[in-house]
């Protein structure tokens, strides 16, 4: 049955059975099992959590370059955190050095007992309010990871400048990086209006669930129409 | 996925758990990945790893349901796409289109028989040939399985217009298919049509 939030009769036009035949092959369920760029995903998630974050900001670009030129074992068996100490195997170590200094992390070298200061580029601003819980071994480190956990909040203007000097510098300008000073919840409306993710109040879902999400392999199979969500508690 | 496994999720993705983060990660990424592929063609696994990058950045941030989880993540998705494409007009870069496009279908047979089952591949550049703003909202609505509401503030639109804009790409999908649309109705005057027409 087509859906447009409202009750319907099922398709009869030879037309009609086309369309809803498209519409399930666009929905139709994946393979189970790893999905193309999960590898990768996943390895920016690890990045991320086993860094301590640090209010100065890290273009995408570089992530995904680190990503994707990590060495396969180097980081995936050892561990951010080896690396950050020092753990790594000799060569494995220069690898990861090289690797997590592309994120702003500092880290004893091959040859490096202590870890090395003054790596860190540009401004030094102040550190996240949710830093590193006490409980990471990283905390030890000097360096620490240059993260954009901040709302991607640039206006218009300046993040056409940004994008400008992004080109024109193959990735390697700073400019596209948040500013410390830059207003929270301006610019990109569309990224931190919805972070919160709840349907607006008011607005009844009822009977919304369109039949063919089975696209997020039938995640929302077992909702039963006119379920509302709601915010879990707390 | 039930609400409360939900927040299970993605209170253990929040702690760093990597399991939770693939179950979540593998909710959403289907949907991602046909959104973007069917607007933006061969820029879509970019855009979607940028995607990524951003929602792993911005995880603490999040709260929600599951639809919350993917309407904002298809939000991310969205906004990197535009990023994408964007730069893409800014630089041209020479590269072999034919190249480029070997791996989605050169035409596709527009007037099925009833029985012909489409693929993925094929519905989405179907799909993608429909006016922006219908395209979203159709993507949005069936392949997302997003409702109005979230649809809406994804578009940054008002629920009477995504009902309006899915309407029309239904209709628009109908031509495409080779059939009247007159028959696609939403309880206004709709005639009957003979099937051989």
């Amino acid at each position: 049955m087509l859906r447009d939030d409202t009750p319907r009769r099922g398709p009869h036009t030879v037309t009609e059975q086309r369309v809803e035949a498209l519409l399930s092959a666009a929905a139709a369920p994946s393979e189970p099992g790893p999905l193309p760029g999960e590898r990768e995903a996943l390895a920016a998630f690890r990045t991320i959590q086993t860094a301590p974050r640090r209010r100065r900001s890290t273009h995408r670009t570089s992530i995904r370059v680190a990503v994707a030129t990590l060495g396969a074992g180097v980081l995936l068996s050892g561990g951010v955190a080896a690396a950050v100490t020092g753990a790594l195997p000799g060569a494995a170590q220069g690898t990861a050095q090289s690797w997590l200094e592309q994120l702003g992390v500092t880290v004893p070298g091959v040859d490096d007992s202590a870890v090395a200061d003054g790596a860190e580029r540009g401004s030094a601003g102040a550190d996240e309010t949710d830093g590193a819980p006490a409980d990471r071994p990283e905390s030890a480190a000097k360096g620490t990871v240059v993260s954009e956990l901040a709302r991607e909040t640039a206006a218009v203007g300046a993040e056409k400048g940004a994008a400008v000097s992004e080109l024109a510098s193959d990735g390697r300008s700073r400019a596209a990086d948040d500013h410390p000073d830059k207003p929270a919840g301006s610019g990109r409306a569309s990224d931190s209006h919805a972070v919160t993710g709840h349907a607006p109040s008011g607005q009844a879902n009822a009977g919304t669930r369109a039949p063919v999400d089975v696209a997020n392999h039938g995640a929302a199979a077992n909702t039963q129409p006119g379920e509302t969500h709601t915010k879990p508690g707390d | 996925m039930d609400i409360q496994d939900f927040d299970r999720w993605l209170t253990a993705a929040k702690r760093g758990d990597e399991d939770a983060f693939v179950v979540l990660f593998r909710s959403v990424q289907p949907a991602l990945l046909r959104y973007l592929r069917s607007l933006g063609g061969p820029l879509a696994e970019d855009a979607a790893a940028d995607t990524w990058v951003s929602v792993v950045r911005g995880l603490d941030r999040f709260s929600g349901d599951e639809a919350g989880w993917r309407a904002w993540v298809m939000t991310i998705g969205r906004a990197r796409l535009r990023d994408a494409q964007r730069k893409a007009a800014r630089t041209p870069i020479p590269f072999d289109v034919a190249e480029v496009y070997a791996s989605v279908p050169d035409s596709v047979d527009v007037v099925a028989s009833v029985e012909e089952i489409f693929s993925t591949e094929a519905a989405l550049e179907v799909i993608g040939r429909l006016p922006r703003e219908q395209a979203e909202a159709v993507l949005l609505r069936y392949v997302a399985g997003l409702d109005v509401s979230h649809t809406a503030e994804i578009l940054g639109k008002k629920s009477g217009a995504v009902r309006v804009a899915t309407h029309r790409g239904l209709r628009r999908l109908a031509e495409l298919l080779g059939g009247d649309p007159g028959n696609l109705t939403s309880g206004c005057n709709a005639k009957r049509q003979s099937v051989d027409s």
